[in-house]
């Protein structure tokens, strides 16, 4: 293989790649990036098995050919030479060895063949349909705050999206949540998600995925089955496992009966609760609200360190009710919403309280309380 | 609560889907009389057949089994006699918890005479012996006595283990056997403390977002040994 390119188009399209690379491996190929030249294009592949990413970029290939090398190791190594240069790679006569030639530099990398790098067969897909890139990002930025980390429930280690009718409209939804909070996302349905399997993405693909949609003006075409999807973004294709398990009925958390409503200016609330969260400790980042009327109280009781309160104005004329939160989990909320208020709506001290973005009927918070 | 306890965060309650299929039902020496029965189905021992075993025990899975492999009719102990009219007097039918409430009386007589006469089945489940249920009419106790009674005994330790990992397993938990085995040697050998267990352990790894281990394990057992009716809400 010898192929020329700009170092702008392959540190891009390498950047893509080499993100899917785990930094520790115990399978070898698993830590390198596959290099296929032909035609006019080089073709750069990364896996960690379960995550697939490639990205074809405009060179010239002198020599047709394809090997594999370390992708963190290339990855740095065209980050550092300087931009506008042009970049030369080109494997030994023996295959085992590719050498990266830029101006006076020159690096010589270990390769493994190409013929040992694995294959996510991606099967037949059922289901395609196209998204802009803002919508897909509006999915996945409203609810990945909320997607569990434990892995012993490895079904709440993504988003599940789904489409359900509303109203007698089609709407596409993305749900996350950790069993303490939960967030939902939705829009009208796009042309051809009709029957779609209600599917877990797994957290690495999502956030993969939300770098890949930056650029707004390239739709993003998702194809999916049971158990994969991919979405190909401009020359970018990612092609993932699902997660193998069952979402739970999550609309049972979501309460329909709270009627205390509380409307409170977002930022000043968000400052606050950050304030007064400072005399917490580590493990109890517990906030408690003594909501009454136009007016909440937030306290925090640390007993080794002290106390805090701030009280805040606010929209509020129910019974007054005392409720507890994790502070982390206000502020995650606080930041998500756009509306320049919050609207939560509260049942009591042991339900689950809804918070509404004002600005975006379309996203919906729920959050379980702290006993304090 | 005590001012100084730490706060505590409450879970959503996400739910779960109890697996009722024949594949998920646990086999032991416990309930294989049952077990068989219901695979022997429809040869019977005797048209009308009572299931009879602690709360827990499995009774409504074996039904649900019976149910979706001999197309029953359910009906509701209470409420019997209006059912009878209108129905395929050739449909088996299912009557689950039997004791659990009034007994429709008269209904159950007629019912019992009605499946006898059309050569159809009848299972009915009951925490206790038909003997026990109180029954005032004489002619149904003389048709009750004549039914087919299989009893379920309490759970001895590789059912209480193989029920406590169906249980996760309904929840999609994963648990290491020496959690379950950890379980299985200090709760009471019922199959419905086993269920609270589980749900109480289940409750107190998604409050905590923990694995369930046998430290989480030990921690629910003493909190139930001490009464605390914190994991309650």
């Amino acid at each position: 293989m010898r192929v020329i390119l700009e170092r702008s188009n392959l540190l891009k399209s390498l950047n893509h790649v080499h993100r899917v690379v785990e930094r520790r491996n115990t399978i070898p190929i698993l830590s390198n990036v596959l290099l296929h030249a032909d035609g006019a294009s080089l073709e750069m592949k990364a896996t960690d098995l379960d995550l697939e990413v490639n990205e074809a970029t405009a060179a010239n290939v002198e020599q047709a050919g394809a090997t594999t090398v370390p992708a963190h190791l290339l990855y740095d190594i065209v980050r550092k030479l300087p931009d506008g240069a042009e970049v030369m790679l080109k494997t030994d006569e023996d295959g085992n060895a590719m050498s990266v030639i830029s101006g006076r530099s020159s690096f010589r990398l270990q390769c493994l063949p190409q013929s040992d790098f694995p294959e996510l067969s991606a099967g037949q897909f059922t289901h395609n349909f196209r998204l802009e890139s803002a919508a897909v990002k509006t999915l996945i930025e409203k609810t990945q705050f909320a997607i569990s980390t434990e892995e012993t429930r490895y079904y709440l280690n993504g988003i599940f999206l789904h489409t359900l009718e509303v109203g007698g409209k089609l709407k596409l939804r993305s749900v996350a949540t950790d069993g303490h909070r939960l967030a939902r996302a939705e829009m009208d349905a796009p042309a051809g998600s009709e029957g779609m399997p209600g599917i877990i993405i797994p957290r690495k693909t999502v956030s993969e995925l939300q770098k890949l949609v930056d650029d707004p003006d390239v739709p993003v075409t998702t194809e999916l089955s049971d158990t994969k999807i991919r979405f190909t973004i401009g020359s970018v294709v990612l092609t993932s496992k699902l997660i193998d398990g069952t979402f739970p009925d999550y609309q049972r958390v979501i309460p329909t009966g709270n009627d205390k409503q509380l409307i409170i200016d977002r930022e000043s609330f968000a400052r606050a609760v950050d304030r007064v969260s400072t005399i917490s400790s580590e493990r109890g980042r517990a906030v408690k609200l003594s909501i009454s009327d136009g007016q909440v109280t937030l306290a925090v009781n640390n007993p080794d360190s002290g106390s805090a309160t701030e009280e805040i104005a606010a929209d509020y004329s129910s019974d007054p009710i005392e409720i507890g939160f994790n502070a982390k989990y206000l502020l995650d909320v606080a930041a998500q919403l756009s509306g320049s208020e919050a609207k939560f709506m509260l049942a009591d001290a042991g339900s689950p309280t809804l918070i509404h973005d004002t600005a975006d009927e379309h996203a919906l918070y729920v959050l379980m309380p702290m006993r304090v | 609560m005590a001012e100084t306890e730490t706060p505590r965060q409450l879970p959503l309650d996400l739910g779960h889907t109890p697996g009722y299929s024949r594949d998920d039902l646990v086999e032991s020496r416990a309930n294989e009389q049952a077990v068989a029965l219901v695979d022997r189905w429809p040869d019977w021992p005797a048209p009308v057949v009572v299931l009879a075993g602690p709360a827990g025990s499995g009774k409504s899975h074996l039904a649900t089994i019976w149910r979706d492999m001999s197309s029953a009719l359910p009906l509701t102990a209470s409420d019997i006699e209006a059912h009878l009219g209108a129905r395929d007097t050739a449909q088996p039918v299912l009557i689950d918890d039997a004791d659990a409430g009034v007994l429709d009386q008269n209904g159950l007589f007629h019912l019992i005479n009605q499946v006898r006469g059309a050569g159809s089945t009848l299972l009915l489940t009951a925490r206790r012996f038909p003997s026990a249920w109180g029954v005032t009419l004489p002619d149904l106790a003389s048709r009750l006595k004549a039914a087919a009674t299989i009893e379920i005994d309490e759970p001895d330790d590789l059912l209480l283990a193989g029920v406590i990992t169906k249980l996760f397993a309904d929840r999609q938990i994963e648990v290491d056997p020496a959690v379950v085995q950890y379980l299985v040697r200090r709760i009471e050998r019922s199959l419905s403390t086993a269920i609270g267990v589980v749900d109480r352990l289940d409750r107190a790894a998604l409050e905590q977002k923990t694995r369930i281990t046998r430290a989480l394990a030990a921690e629910v057992l003493n909190a139930l040994d001490e009464g605390q009716a914190e994991f309650d809400l």
